[in-house]
This record gives structure tokens, C-alpha cells and sequence, in this order.
């Protein structure tokens, strides 16, 4: 209403007759008087002005060269929140920014790149599809941008239509932390050396190439599944072949690892079976040398003789598998070892001193126990290599994922602008015009409200006929008088006139209208007071209200005071 | 009395393009004197052989009289892939070693890949 009422006071022409070419004169005058006085006035304005300023971004380096010119609004994104910081600008581009931060699943420094896909939300009966083949279901595909500096990411958004609500799945190729990388290798490890383990028989058989390919086909699938348990999608059908035969050499050298710990239990095994043979023959010598004492239960010999055999069992069953390889075990399995090498030493020394048979048998057993006391150590040891030759191979495995690793992240936003009063500022504009009034012969300056069918952002700079960002319906008041004695009268009070129509923006700021300009209309009898509602057409030319900003770049204070 | 003992070939692993060769040495440790068997052999089911002077074997056999243990020994092996056997991009030589004296064993292996 302040804007009326100034307006009023500056515009003094009661009346302006369209054939009187010095009137149109003071008339332009005064409409650019008003124009600039408009600048000085309405506070309200440029807080919106302010407030637009505020939320824009200005030019922004990127630390890996890219440069992003000029200025857009900026929203700002939470990956794990799957939230946008406000509404989302409508008919002009925008910047979607993201730090991710500790709480989300990809940190920063785990981000290699950034792709987005987008489109007004569908209704879509399985939205985990979507999600999981954005490409399938989205129509706007975005590449993004890493700001190193900022440790963000960064995504320059085109014109969204408005009042739509847009479903965005951010798709984020990744590495793996530190942390990601042991909790995998934990996992995978006893995944894949089973894996392996099965299909070479625990190292006993050979694996062909197409038993590999089915192998690592498998473990791919392990791998899939321990990955997406830490909320990491993979793209399997992106890996190279350099990285295909990474993971093949990964599973190959475990499938070694296997190989080798079996050829060497096979040792072990060999050195328990003689052990056992050795056995046999000691008790038929034991039993041909009972036989041949006259009182065996009293013979130191045999005596001696029958207690080696408890020692031999222990000796024959060697602790087996990587679970049975404790320490405990291992070291007893040696004790055992070295008490029957001992005590059979011991007879031979002692006992049965002199016999080419015991001799011979006491130099076998030497022999095996001697080699199971070095050869079991080997194979416990090639055992316990197996674990960190998986720990690094299952470690090679996943990290050769590396490129082909994403996860993903979904985000609902709406370009419905805000609340009540808020979308009004979007649906409603104030411009200041002249009507020419070819019926009445008279133009009038006018202040109107243009009401849109659709949100506008007048930030868009208009390039495509788009209707209905064009067309509104108009209502406003004339500011100056077309009262006629004893013909008009003004409407409202003494000099303003209802004006309605509807019009077309043809530039950013400039519109063309046409509607009726209504007045009081005297009775053609003079002794008739009576007065009716008259309606008279009328085209305009009128200019956005937030033009002014410009022209008070143009003019200064003493130029308006000039003209005025 | 000593067991018999091999040392880990080295090389413990060749890659190859077949036909091709590879060599490896180790060392027999043993009873002194003994005679000692050692075979290398391949995996049966696979396409890979020997070519022993221009027989295609699975298996070479060695019979060593070893005295003064441990005794170096150095193998040239001439590899070829043949017949219509699944293939394998990787497969081992198996080194198994035999006292004649005592039956006391001893196994080692070569890994070979192919490119």
C-alpha cells in the first residue's frame, strides 16, 4: 500500500489525452520518474534481493582444475540422511554440495567419483530396483566433481520443473578404507581358503583352469555378499582383465599355499606309516624274544621291550588340520616323538646291547622319529603360512576391486517451493505499466499484480516458449485519474481505476497485457445521478517491478531529483 | 642314522610358455652312504608332460647314491602341453624322494605356471 500511495503522489496527471503529443512527453517522464522513485522505497524488495545473494554460490575452483564460472544456488546434501538441505531450486541450475563426513558410509577420502541419476519420483513398485539400476529407471544422468580442497563433492543440477518431487540415487565409486579392508579380509579369509581348500581336495589335487574360472566366479559372489553387508555395491562386470587375473593369482597362490602344506604332511604321513610298520616288527621281536626267556614276566628285556608300545600310539597320531596346530599339541606331538626315540636308545644302550636286529630296528626308528622331528615342524609351519598367505591374498583379492566398487545413496527432494506465503512470491509478481485505452482515448500508468498458473522463478532468464511461464492473469489499479465531468468518474476514490486481464511475459521483465479498465460511468442524462460500472479495453506495456534494481544502477539520487 | 631330507627347490616356482623349460635345484640330505629314488611327476589329468628326449612322460625317474650329504642336485626340464587333457594354467612338479634303505621318504614340490 506504501507503493500505491507514493506512486500517487508522484504521478499528478489527472488526465492524459492521447492527442496531445506534450502530455505523452510528461507522461513518459513522470512513469521513469516512478520507475527510479521505486528505488528508494520498498525495503521489502531488497531484503528478497539480499536474501537470493545470500544462498547463491559464487565461482568456486576446484582443486583438480575444474572451474565452475559463474554463480548458481547451492543445496547441500547429507549421504546417510538422505536429506537435502531445503527445497530445491526450480527453472534455473543449482549445485548439489555433499562433505560427507565419519557417520556416513563413504567418507571423503574413500570417494573416487560421483554419478547421479535423477527424475521426478515415479511410482515404482520396487524402489530397491531403482536404487540398484538408477540407469534402468532415471532419465538425467549427472557426472560430478571432487573438490579435494573442500573435501566435498559437487553436482551441477539443470532446470527442474516446478512443484515436482525428484528422486536422485547418487551412485559413489569408492575404495576401501583401512577399516573396510581387515573387516573383509576377516570375513573373505576362511571364505575363500575353504573355497580353495575344497576344490583342490586340501592341496591333493590340481585345479584346471575351468575349475578356476568356476572358483573364482564363486568366491566373486563372496566377495559381493561381504561387501554389501558394509553397504558396498560391486561391478563385477567392470573388473579388467588385469584385475580378473589378480584375483585368479590371489586364489592360485592359496591353492600353492594348500599344495604345498599337503606335499609336505605327505612326509609326515609316510614317516607315521613307517613308524607303524616299525611297531609290527618290534613286537614279532619282542614275542620271539619272550619266547625265548625262561621266565618273561621277570625279564628286564621283554619288560623293557613291552614298555615302548604305549609310546608308539601317540606318535602315530599326529595332530592334523590347521584347528588341531595349537602349540600345545604340536609340542606334545614332539615330547612324544622324542620319548620313543629315547627309550628305545635307551634299551639299545642298556638293555639289548649287541643285537644286529634290535640294532637295525633301533636305526629305523631313529631315522623316522628324526625326520617327523624335523619334518612335522615343516609341515606345522607351511600350515601356519597358509593363514597369512591368505590374510595377503585375500587382501590382494578385494583390493583389486578397487575400481569397480560403489555405494550408493538415494535422496528425495521437492521443487515445491516452501509454504503458503513462501510459494506466493512464486505465483505472483507487481508491475508497473501503461494502458492505452483506444475507447476513452487515453493512456494510464497502472500498478498490477500478475498471478501466474505456476510458480515462476524469476531468476530463469526466459529462452523457451513455455506458456506457462509466460501467461497470468492481471489485476491492479490505475494511478492516474479518468474521470470525465458528467461522463466518468475514478472507481476508487479520486484517482484509481480497477484494471483486470491477463498477459504474456515476452522478455524477462517486459509483458504485454490487454483486459478491460474499469470506471464509473455516468448516466448520459445529467439529471440522472445514478452512475454505473463501466468497462473499457485496453492494451499495456509493462515492466517487471524488480526492474528497478537495474535503473538504480543507472541513475543516481540527483538525476531522479532532476527529472522529477 | 639321518632321515632323508629335501631342501625347497629354487627357484620354488617357474612360469613358462609351453613348450618351454625350467630348472630348479635342491639339496638331499640322508644317510651316508644310501640309495635314494627321487621321482618328479605330473598330475595325470592334466595336459602337461615331460619331454624326455622326445617321449612325452609323466614321470623321470632317478636313482642317486648319495654319500657325502647333502648332496646338490641340479633338474632341466623340458615342459610340453599335450592331448586333449583339461588345461592348466597351473600345475606342480612333484619331487618324491625314497631311502632304498629304510623306506624313509621325503616330497617336495615345484610350482609351474603357465602364461
Amino acid at each position: 500500500m506504501n507503493i500505491y500511495r507514493v506512486t500517487s503522489k508522484c504521478l499528478s496527471l489527472k488526465e492524459t489525452r492521447i492527442n496531445k503529443p506534450n502530455r505523452y512527453l510528461i507522461l513518459g517522464v513522470r512513469i521513469l520518474a516512478l520507475f527510479l522513485s521505486l528505488i528508494c522505497l520498498p525495503d521489502s524488495i531488497k531484503a528478497q534481493v539480499k536474501q537470493v545473494k545470500k544462498v547463491k554460490e559464487k565461482t568456486t575452483t576446484i582443486s583438480d582444475g575444474v572451474v565452475i564460472v559463474g554463480s548458481s544456488p547451492t543445496v547441500s546434501m547429507t549421504l546417510d540422511g538422505h536429506t537435502f538441505s531445503g527445497t530445491l531450486p526450480f527453472d534455473e541450475p543449482f549445485q548439489i554440495t555433499c562433505t560427507p563426513d565419519a557417520a556416513d558410509a563413504a567418507t571423503f577420502d574413500d570417494i573416487t567419483g560421483i554419478e547421479c541419476w535423477f527424475d521426478v519420483k515415479g511410482n515404482w513398485p520396487d524402489l530397491e530396483k531403482v536404487k540398484q539400476a538408477p540407469q534402468d529407471f532415471l532419465k538425467w544422468h549427472i557426472t560430478g566433481t571432487i573438490d579435494k580442497k573442500g573435501k566435498r563433492f559437487l553436482l551441477s543440477i539443470p532446470e527442474l520443473d516446478p512443484n515436482r518431487n525428484y528422486f536422485f540415487v547418487f551412485v559413489i565409486k569408492r575404495v576401501l578404507s583401512s577399516g573396510d579392508k581387515a573387516a573383509l579380509v576377516t570375513k573373505l579369509k576362511d571364505e575363500l581358503s575353504s573355497a580353495v581348500s575344497k576344490a583342490s581336495k586340501n592341496g591333493d589335487k590340481e585345479i584346471s583352469d575351468a575349475q578356476f574360472k568356476t572358483l573364482l566366479n564363486n568366491t566373486l559372489q563372496l566377495s559381493k555378499k561381504a561387501l554389501a553387508g558394509r553397504g558396498i555395491n560391486v561391478r563385477f562386470e567392470e573388473l579388467t582383465a588385469d584385475q580378473l587375473k589378480t584375483m585368479l593369482t590371489a586364489l592360485q597362490n592359496i591353492s600353492s599355499g594348500y599344495k604345498t602344506a599337503s606335499t609336505y604332511r605327505e612326509s609326515v604321513v609316510d614317516a607315521v606309516k613307517n613308524v607303524n610298520e616299525w611297531g609290527n616288527r618290534l613286537r614279532n621281536f619282542e614275542a620271539q624274544f619272550e619266547a625265548k626267556s625262561a621266565n618273561p614276566a621277570a625279564d628286564p628285556k621283554v619288560m623293557a621291550l613291552k614298555a615302548i608300545f604305549p609310546l608308539i600310539p601317540s606318535v602315530l597320531q599326529f595332530p592334523d588340520g590347521i584347528a588341531n596346530l595349537t602349540t600345545p599339541k604340536c609340542d606334545a606331538y614332539i615330547i612324544a616323538c622324542q620319548s620313543l626315540k629315547a627309550a628305545v636308545k635307551l634299551i639299545r644302550d642298556t638293555q639289548i646291547t649287541g643285537d644286529g636286529d634290535f640294532n637295525k630296528l633301533y636305526s629305523d626308528i631313529e631315522a623316522y622319529t628324526t625326520g617327523l622331528l624335523t619334518k612335522f615342524p615343516r609341515f606345522v609351519s607351511e600350515m601356519q603360512g597358509i593363514q597369512s598367505t591368505n590374510d595377503i591374498e585375500t587382501q590382494n583379492f578385494i583390493e583389486s576391486q578397487a575400481d569397480v566398487l560403489y555405494s550408493t545413496s538415494y535422496v528425495v527432494g521437492t521443487s515445491t517451493p516452501g509454504d503458503f506465503v513462501t510459494r506466493s512470491n512464486f505465483y505472483i509478481s507487481a508491475d508497473l505499466g501503461v494502458a492505452v485505452i483506444p475507447e476513452l482515448g487515453l493512456m494510464a500508468p497502472y500498478l498490477g499484480t500478475n498471478i501466474y498458473l505456476r510458480p515462476v522463478n524469476k531468476k530463469h532468464p526466459l529462452t523457451r516458449w513455455q506458456l506457462d511461464e509466460r501467461f497470468s492473469f492481471l489485476i491492479g489499479l490505475s494511478v492516474t485519474s479518468l474521470s470525465k465531468t458528467g461522463v466518468r468518474t475514478d472507481l476508487l476514490g479520486s484517482n484509481f481505476n480497477l484494471i483486470t486481464g491477463a498477459g504474456l511475459r515476452v522478455a524477462d521483465f517486459v509483458r504485454i497485457n490487454g483486459g478491460a479498465i474499469w470506471y464509473g460511468q455516468r448516466a448520459a442524462n445529467p439529471l440522472n445521478s445514478q452512475q454505473k460500472i463501466g468497462a473499457s479495453f485496453f492494451a499495456s506495456l509493462s515492466f517487471d517491478i524488480d526492474v528497478k534494481t537495474v535503473f538504480s544502477a543507472l541513475f543516481d539520487t540527483n538525476k531522479i531529483t532532476l527529472i522529477k | 642314522m639321518a632321515t632323508l631330507l629335501f631342501s625347497k627347490p629354487n627357484p620354488s616356482s617357474g612360469t613358462i610358455t609351453a613348450p618351454g623349460t625350467v630348472s630348479f635345484n635342491y639339496t638331499i640330505s640322508g644317510n651316508d652312504p644310501t640309495d635314494v629314488k627321487v621321482s618328479y611327476h605330473l598330475n595325470s589329468g592334466n595336459n602337461v608332460y615331460f619331454d624326455e628326449g622326445g617321449a612325452l612322460v609323466k614321470e623321470i625317474r632317478r636313482k642317486i647314491r648319495l654319500t657325502n650329504p647333502p648332496l646338490p642336485v641340479n633338474e632341466t626340464f623340458k615342459i610340453v602341453k599335450h592331448g586333449s587333457n583339461p588345461d592348466f594354467s597351473l600345475c606342480y612338479i612333484n619331487i618324491d624322494g625314497i631311502d632304498l634303505n629304510n623306506n624313509d621318504t621325503d616330497h617336495e614340490v615345484f610350482t609351474l605356471h603357465f602364461v
